[in-house]
């Protein structure tokens, strides 16, 4: 009897789960290139180069520091903003009435581009931590507030009615109905307020703040640190495709699951 | 999970209810309830006391389910007064079932808050092993007939003195019909009033009650009156 090959079915797999991002990583490779050749080292640097910098700055542990800023920021940013937006969409859910006649500024709020945060966070408060902070926290705010309101204008009124027959005590009440109700729309709200908030993280602090990767895309481009530039470049895009694959996209599928489960 | 038929419980596990010392009653004083332009319930005055069972039988859309929501409390009329002396346990129509809790947690979920916590998952237990199900499963998972049953356990495990059943017997096998008739009856038997609709006479509950049973015919638009002897 011939043993049955286990070999190239894990290789095969291996190369599914790889082969999407080295594709991709060779086909950013052929474009520096491409520009490096075309414009010279000064202006576009070399794939290896660049690979070097983001070398030298993991040895020398910048690269892990300001990393860590940029996520503690966004990460502090979207939690207070969960705070305040669960609590005030819970309660304006409750009445149809509020949520109409807030609409308006919660549409203008989302739609506000985060320059415009940025600008106000360093009016107030100069430079530093206070303007990422500010600024995810502005831009995500209106996301959770709307999410969670739907979620409670959702609610089932016939479910409502039991926990009336019955006199159900309102921590009971919160606790296994408007919890488990909401949950499937605020961990959709989540998913999406933490896609955006590492980028306006990142731009704030191109912006205004001393430290994280977005100051340090900043002072690159200041000091036409091209290698550097592309470096700090390269992480960001890495810490998203971290959170995408690490938080947000089990995040998503598990609102999705939730809610199929809130279905009967 | 399929329920075998032959597996069917009976009232042996019934959690001790002891008779109400006071006598229920519902008083319907001249209720009317539209829905939009509809009219629903035209006049109904009905005035029922405890140790009654009253049959709401008619085609669907007739407004008997309207009727029971009214006496819940669970929807105002538009006119007329609802009267009642002790609480009301209502089985929706729709089950009404909190898809996220599993059996267990949808029969704690409404249990007295004044009852110890281990006190209140044993009877919820009880009840469900009345009525065949397991705690765990959700309701999602569960087949049309055993969520009925769910939502039975639920009205009955509230053990109120006024119990209103909107078809109760819908989606189940006759094979139930029995254990549900004689729980009904046992209601009746400790002094409740149960209100309950239907499109047919349910035959083996005319015949444990006798003069206990009282049935009403229902066509839409409602325009009853009914005062049962107290």
């Amino acid at each position: 009897m011939t043993p049955k090959p286990i070999g190239p079915n894990y290789l095969q797999k291996a190369l599914g789960a790889i082969g999407p991002y080295a594709i991709s990583l060779g086909l950013w490779a052929a474009l520096i290139e491409t520009a490096h050749l075309i414009f010279g080292a000064a202006l576009s640097p070399s794939p290896m180069a660049i690979l070097i910098e983001l070398f030298k700055l993991t040895v020398a542990g910048d690269l892990f520091k300001h990393l860590g800023l940029t996520v503690a920021r966004a990460i502090c940013g979207v939690l207070l903003a969960n705070m305040v937006g669960s609590l005030l969409g819970l309660a304006a859910g409750r009445a149809a009435r509020t949520l109409k006649f807030t609409a308006p500024l919660v549409a203008s709020l989302q739609s506000c581009p985060p320059v415009v945060w940025i600008s106000l966070a360093m009016v107030f408060a100069g430079t530093g931590s206070i303007v990422p902070l500010a600024t995810v926290f502005a831009s995500t705010l209106p996301f959770v507030f709307s999410n969670t309101a739907q979620g409670v204008l959702g609610l089932d009124p016939r479910l409502s009615a039991v926990s009336k027959l019955y006199q159900v005590p309102r921590s009971r009440v919160f606790t296994r109905f408007i919890v488990p109700a909401v949950a499937p729309y605020w961990l959709a709200g989540l998913s999406t307020v933490l896609a955006t908030g590492w980028k306006a993280a990142a731009v704030a602090e191109f912006m205004g703040s001393h430290d994280g990767v977005g100051a340090r895309l900043f002072w690159s481009y200041n000091n036409l640190n091209m290698e550097q530039l592309h470096a700090w470049a390269l992480a960001l895009i890495a810490l998203g495709l971290t959170l995408e694959g690490l938080v947000i996209t089990p995040l998503r599928r598990w609102a999705a699951s939730l809610s199929v489960r809130g279905k009967l | 999970m399929s329920q075998n038929l032959n597996t069917i419980p009976s009232l042996k596990g019934l959690p001790f209810a002891p008779s109400w010392d006071f006598k229920p009653r519902i008083f319907l004083n001249q209720v009317s309830k539209s829905f939009g332009q509809k009219l629903i319930i035209k006049k109904a005055t009905i005035d029922i006391s405890g140790g009654t069972l009253l049959a709401l039988i008619g085609p669907s859309g007739s407004g008997k389910s309207t009727v029971l929501e009214i006496m819940a409390k669970v929807i105002a009329p538009d006119q007329g007064q609802v009267q009642r002396l002790g609480e009301a346990s209502l089985m929706f129509q729709d089950n009404a079932l909190m898809p996220w809790l599993n059996a267990l947690g949808n029969l704690t979920f409404i249990a007295n808050p004044k009852i110890k916590t281990s006190q209140a998952t044993s009877n919820a237990l009880a009840w469900l092993d009345i009525f065949g199900l397991d705690p765990f499963v959700f309701p999602g998972a569960m087949s049309g007939g055993m969520r009925r049953r769910l939502s039975l356990a639920r009205t009955m495990s509230a053990s109120r003195p006024i119990v209103l059943l909107d078809e109760p017997l819908a989606f189940l096998d006759e094979a139930w019909h029995d254990l549900i008739s004689e729980l009904i009856a046992n209601e009746v038997n400790r002094g409740s009033i149960v209100v309950m609709t239907g499109h047919f006479t349910p035959d083996p509950l005319v015949r444990q009650l006798g003069d206990k049973f009282k049935l009403l015919e229902v066509v839409a638009p409602v325009d009853i009156e009914f005062i049962s002897g107290r």
